[in-house]
């Protein structure tokens, strides 16, 4: 080991404010000068003085508890900061992740009455079993793959053991976004002869279905 | 005998012991290292950690005061100690204290056998 990686692994073992830090490695480096200077090889000088930990042992031993009690409450303060700083970080990553709510009525990408009257549409063309129009005009590219016919099929059997359609009951509108993405949610309840089925329905911010749900 | 029962008794005169030296001119820190030791013959072999901390020590308590030196042709900047008013009258006090001190352990030592 050389001296400059000498004096900097003693350094930075001690446990002092960075100013006396600093002193220390600079009165370390003078005092080896000065030991060679003497004749002394900095092997000897290197074996003379020891170890780094054990001279930094020794500093930390004998430096002062007020310069120590100074060392701990700032490195106490280093930790927490850190801390909060990843907290707060952490806080922001989870507040960009988790989806949020808002209002269509206020929204600038959707119209509550476009996303109401286009949600109706949908209820009646699964009424009309006219699947392949929900599937070429109200999807988008990844819908118009998921809703096969079997997966309609499977719907149909769903809303036909209701019995005939009969109006909507009830409508729910609401808008999300996540990781600047927005979408429009409807629910909405439609009455059969036999029975009322929810229909849970996505749009994107083109107004193309990117969910289709019913219980 | 136990190395740090030697150790304990030779902490409790280093303030004295340095500020002597600086008593004498003021002086760098591998300067007071070796002239400790051959002053000593040998006993008060100082290492770095011990003595660099004495001298915070003292500088905090205003007995010494400490400046570093312009680098010079070959001679690097040092930094050099030096003993103040406040230092030159604790080490009297301490010189007087070590005198009353000295004569009661041996008094006592005298007295024990």
């Amino acid at each position: 080991m050389n001296r400059e990686n000498y004096v900097k692994d003693v350094i930075k073992r001690l446990e002092c404010s960075k100013k006396r830090r600093v002193e220390i490695g600079k009165e370390l480096q003078t005092d080896i000068q000065s030991a060679l200077e003497q004749g002394e090889t900095w092997e000897d000088v290197s074996l003379r003085m020891g170890h780094p930990a054990a001279v930094a042992s020794e500093f930390n031993e004998n430096t002062a508890e007020t310069e120590k009690k100074k060392y701990k409450t700032g490195r106490r303060v280093k930790v927490g900061l850190f801390a909060a700083g990843l907290l707060v970080l952490l806080c922001a990553v989870i507040y960009l992740i988790l989806p949020k709510t808002f209002s269509l009525d206020k929204s600038k990408v959707f119209s509550q009455k476009e996303v109401t009257q286009q949600t109706e549409q949908i209820i009646m063309l699964l009424d009309q079993e006219k699947y392949s129009v929900i599937r070429d005009t109200y999807s988008d590219k990844r819908m118009q793959k998921a809703l096969t016919d079997t997966v309609f099929q499977k719907a149909e059997q769903a809303v036909k053991h209701t019995g005939s359609y009969s109006k909507i009951t009830s409508v729910y509108t609401v808008g999300m976004s996540q990781m600047g993405h927005q979408l429009a949610v409807v629910q909405m309840t439609a009455l059969y002869r036999n029975s009322t089925v929810t229909y849970t329905i996505t749009f994107n911010s083109n107004m193309k279905l990117s969910g289709l749900y019913m219980k | 005998m136990n190395l740090r029962y030697e150790q304990q008794m030779k902490k409790g005169v280093l303030e004295m012991l340095v500020l002597n030296l600086l008593s004498e001119t003021e002086k760098y820190g591998y300067q007071l290292i070796m002239e400790l030791r051959d002053k000593s013959r040998g006993i008060f072999t100082l290492k770095e950690g011990t003595l660099y901390p004495i001298l915070y020590r003292l500088e905090d308590d205003g007995l010494v005061v400490s400046r570093w030196s312009k680098p010079s042709g070959k001679e690097v900047s040092r930094k050099y100690y030096k003993i103040t008013e406040t230092g030159i009258s604790e080490l009297a006090e301490l010189r007087k204290l070590w005198e009353d001190f000295s004569a009661n352990v041996f008094l006592t030592l005298g007295d024990s056998k």
